[in-house]
């Protein structure tokens, strides 16, 4: 079948979707959906279906990045706007069921919003709804709203129009456009991507090979995984334009072995593809012969680094090796090869299809195009937005991510993983992108936001991110190996409340050795959570040092919790949900935590109606 | 009218408790004691109507009187004992001897209290059984577990297919040691020397390359992996709490497998679901938003269900 017949197919197939002549229910089956789910809101509704014997169709979907609202549910009916319910169980799913498709009750108060243009019975549109209104979504462009294991939606959406059109240029016509387009590596460095291309194409070698990074090593980052899980064309078909450019014949996908539900969705893409022609001897008709292999990871978070991902590809240690040379020149088996993260490729499937200019145009100057994030920790509205490159934190944290939950303070905000640092609220007026991030002391990253708010310690933050560093570091340099050891004993010992005054003085010096004499990014961006916290956080270390206090009661040697004898009532609830026995009292009468067996787990802290217990 | 205001407060994952008590002023005052402390409980006058009830639904506890106008409490005991070996037993006679107590625990029950007792000594005996139920794994393995027999079977088995799927190419082996430990469990130090031979690689780089990568084992895995995230959100969304309950309850550290390989605790960088932290994995499949309370409840249910479940 040429490609046009398969355009008409799916166009054909898209407006049954858009108008469908049954009822139309989608369900958001990516990882998060299922954790919080999913799966039996699915069963509840396919029975429901079978009791009022109701003729529909059901479809899973991918993530639309309103994760905090899993599981959701789109209804299409004739005659309805597609309608959005979240925070679904399998009775509310079976309510909503009856109730819309027997008695037309569009069920306002579990709607979350409409698809589309259109807004019925005052239920908002999605792109008015706060999470989405500043978002602009490139690479998340179909998630959530197409199948992703049916090429057609893909296809129908503009899908593989930007391969059809590279496949007519040649390699350095089609790295030229990346380049006009002005996209940056999203993997975390931000080299230019059509510049590695225009270098892979240039070297002469009988073979040449692009990889797909999928490893997603950031521990809080999800957007790589919910792309490959909502959208996985988009990125495959970013790697076969990639693969033309530079004139590769194999590639390689590079997945977490984390991400079961995204590897099983490249398989099936995979297949897909072989059957529409996308895969093997002369792609869509031309010279272009493409194949791609799918390698699980194997829990190494520096296996995310180019040259000891290569290394791992190729069956050994994933040891990371001195640049140069660079995988441009010598790469997989010593060819030249092209390493490209996953929403990089994404990205680079839309460019094709609308243009440089239309790319362009988003951004700001030096960092062009859009930048997913994901949202996480202790914020209001958890999930996976893309924002034009030059968004401020705060619209990103306030805006969109809704303020922290229940009215508490936000202290700052984590980017880049263990590579980055924290940047604090004060600061929340710097714009997201490559320069301005990296003068804060932190980096872009691959976009992992983990949200921190008073009940976060510093401290604790800046241990957590060392005991991390310190023990995925391969082990190949000595600065990197002891010296985030060292690091992390110290860290340990403050957290301890054994701190001594000159452990700053020692952290920063131990800080600047790991970071020159480091080989590999890891260990060179390691002491970077370290620094930017005493950067900016310096009051919490001195308060563990010369306090021995942990106001954000974290680490537990520092503080104990204490009843307020003026507003406790008595109630109760605090005792019976304490398993150690540690709350005595009379009923109605003021109680008191026994600090000697009190574990410190909180769950009175939780408990407590009244905010009785504080920390000390 | 209190019982009335503590049905405001009652909370399903709290403890159901049946009292099994002949005289209506006694079990009512029980019951009354109990639902104020947030318990659901249930009465039953006889021992044909306890165990009518006990069949329509799961109790956490039970509260026996031995002496009933129908049945003997000891039958009552044994039959609910049968039926579901995990529900705890509070015995309270009136007329207690040193045998007849001792036949009770025999039997399981936990504790048991004689007539008269005050308002508290009731509640540290229900509150301490049911501490009793939540430490009922078993204590960690401190050596490595043996190989089962069915472990080189298995074994065999995967290998025959490697031979089949792979052409022993020094890039496949990654991904061989993947599948032997999908089969097995782990990687088992006879493949380790098998995978070496078929790759053609020394058994050293092989083995290094199974220690080098986190997601080899090389040693038995219990019959339910629970894999907690430490990642950034999941930590600071206290993560930390989560690995403590478990270490805590059932003596595990990460890495461990407990004696009645019942739980192998692990703990991951992160599985991608961090917008509903806390996460933690069990037998792969993913619980969101959990707390100690939960984890607790997820892993006591798993242990239920499990053919091999011996209580304590
Ligand atoms: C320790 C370390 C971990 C990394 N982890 C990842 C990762 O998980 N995913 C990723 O895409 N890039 C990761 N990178 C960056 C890659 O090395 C590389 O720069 C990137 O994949 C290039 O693709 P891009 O140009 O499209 O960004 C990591 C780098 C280092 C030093
Ligand atoms: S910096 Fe650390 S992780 Fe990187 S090569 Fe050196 S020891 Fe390994
Ligand atoms: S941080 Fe726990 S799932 Fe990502």
């Amino acid at each position: 079948m040429d490609f046009a017949d398969l355009k008409t197919q799916a166009e054909r197939e898209w407006q049954w979707l858009e108008n469908p002549p049954q009822p139309l229910i989608q369900i958001g089956t990516g990882t998060c959906g299922r954790a919080s789910g999913a799966d039996k809101v699915m069963e509840s509704v396919r029975k429901t279906l079978k009791k009022i014997q109701v003729m529909a169709r059901t479809m899973e979907v991918g993530c639309i990045g309103m994760c905090y609202l899993e599981p959701l549910m789109t209804l299409r009916k004739r005659g309805h706007p597609p309608i959005l319910y979240g925070n679904l169980t399998s009775a509310k799913a079976a309510d909503i069921i009856t109730r819309f498709l027997l008695d037309g009750d569009l069920c306002l108060e579990l709607s979350i919003c409409t698809l589309g243009e259109q807004s019925r019975n005052g239920i908002p549109r999605l792109q008015d709804h706060p999470m989405m209104r500043t978002q602009c979504r490139i690479a998340l462009r179909n998630c959530g709203l197409i199948d992703p294991s049916n090429i057609l939606h893909y296809i129908a959406r503009g899908g593989y129009q930007g391969l059809s059109r590279a496949l007519q240029m040649d390699g350095a016509e089609v790295a030229e456009v990346i380049r006009k387009a002005g996209l940056r590596g999203r993997g975390g460095a931000g080299f230019p991507t059509g510049l590695k291309w225009e270098l892979t194409l240039k070297e002469k070698a009988e073979a040449k090979y692009i990889v797909c990074n999928a490893d997603e090593g950031d521990p809080g980052a999800f957007m790589d995984r919910a792309l490959l899980e909502g959208d996985p064309h988009s990125v495959l078909e970013g790697m076969l334009i990639a693969a033309h450019a530079i004139g590769a014949a194999e590639g390689f996908i590079y997945v977490r072995a984390e991400y079961p539900l995204a590897i099983a969705r490249l398989e099936k893409a995979l297949e897909q593809m072989q059957r529409c022609n996308l895969l093997g001897k002369s792609v869509l008709g031309s010279k272009f012969d493409f194949n791609v292999h799918i390698q699980e990871g194997a829990g190494a978070f520096v296996c995310g680094e180019e040259t000891a991902l290569m290394a791992s590809v190729q069956g050994s240690r994933g040891l990371p090796t001195p640049k140069p040379p660079y995988p441009a020149q010598s790469g997989l088996w010593d060819k030249p090869t092209c390493i490209n993260n996953v929403e990089t490729l994404s990205n680079v499937s839309a460019i094709l299809e609308n243009g440089a200019e239309w790319y362009a145009a988003s951004g700001t100057k030096k960092s062009k195009g859009t930048k997913t994030f994901s949202l996480a920790g202790k914020i209001r509205y958890t999930g996976l937005i893309e924002v034009p490159l030059g968004t401020t934190l705060k619209e990103i944290v306030y805006d969109i991510g809704g303020g922290a939950p229940n009215g508490k303070k936000i202290k700052g905000v984590q980017t880049g993983g263990p590579s980055g640092g924290c940047i604090p609220a004060s600061l929340f007026d710097l714009t997201v992108d490559y320069e301005s991030l990296a003068e804060a002391g932190s980096i872009m990253g691959s976009g992992g936001m983990v949200v921190l708010d008073q009940s976060t310690c510093m401290v604790d933050v800046a241990r957590y991110f060392l005991s991390f560093t310190q023990a995925e570091s391969c082990g190949k340099c000595l600065p990197c190996r002891l010296g985030t050891h060292q690091m992390l004993r110290v860290l340990e010992e403050i957290c301890e409340g054994r701190g001594k005054p000159d452990y700053l003085e020692l952290l920063r010096g131990l800080s600047e050795t790991v970071q020159k004499g480091s080989l590999c990014g890891l260990g060179q961006t390691a002491p970077n959570p370290v620094q930017t916290t005493l950067r900016y956080f310096l009051d919490e270390f001195d308060r563990h040092i010369t306090d021995g206090k942990c106001d954000a009661g974290v680490c537990l040697p520092l503080f104990h919790y204490e009843i307020d004898p003026q507003l406790c009532n008595g109630c109760g609830l605090c005792r019976r949900k304490c398993s150690t026995g540690a709350i005595v009292g009379e009923r109605k009468e003021p109680h008191f935590i026994d600090q000697a067996k009190c574990s410190k787990c909180g769950i009175c802290l939780q408990s407590c109606k009244l905010e009785a217990i504080g920390i000390h | 009218m209190q019982i009335q205001e503590a049905h405001d407060l009652l909370d399903p994952t709290w403890p159901q408790v049946l009292i099994m008590e002949d005289e209506v002023s006694v079990a009512k005052g029980l019951g009354m004691v109990l639902s104020e402390e947030g318990y659901n409980v249930d009465l039953a006058m006889t021992g044909r109507s306890a165990l009518d009830t006990f069949n329509q639904k799961m109790f956490d506890l039970l509260i026996a009187d031995l002496r009933l106008p129908d049945i003997d409490g000891m039958e009552v005991i044994k039959q609910v004992k049968r039926r579901r070996p995990d529900t705890e037993v509070l015995v309270i006679t009136g007329y207690s001897t040193v045998t007849t107590a001792v036949e009770a625990m025999k039997l399981g029950a936990s504790d048991y209290l004689s007539k008269p007792f005050t308002e508290d000594e009731f509640l540290s005996a229900v509150k301490g059984a049911l501490v009793t139920k939540e430490f009922m794994a078993a204590d960690a393995a401190a050596t490595p577990l043996e190989p089962l027999p069915e472990d080189s079977l298995r074994l065999t088995e995967v290998l025959q297919q490697i031979r089949q799927r792979f052409t022993g190419r020094q890039q496949e082996v990654i991904t061989i040691l993947q599948m032997v430990q999908n089969a097995v469990g782990y990687i088992p130090i006879e493949a380790l020397q098998q995978v070496a031979d078929f790759t053609r690689m020394p058994e050293a780089a092989v083995y290094g390359i199974a220690t080098f990568y986190e997601r080899f084992r090389l040693s038995p895995v219990g019959r339910h992996v629970v894999k907690v995230c430490r990642g950034t959100a999941c930590h600071v969304k206290g993560a930390d709490k989560i690995l403590h309950e478990i270490e805590h309850r059932y003596k595990l550290s990460p890495g461990q497998t407990s004696k009645d390989r019942m739980f192998t605790l692990e703990t991951v960088a992160c599985f991608g679901s961090c917008a509903i932290a806390p996460v933690v994995v069990v037998d792969d499949k993913v619980s969101a938003d959990m707390d100690p309370d939960k984890v607790g409840k997820v892993m006591k249910d798993l242990a239920l269900n499990d053919p091999k479940f011996e209580p304590r």
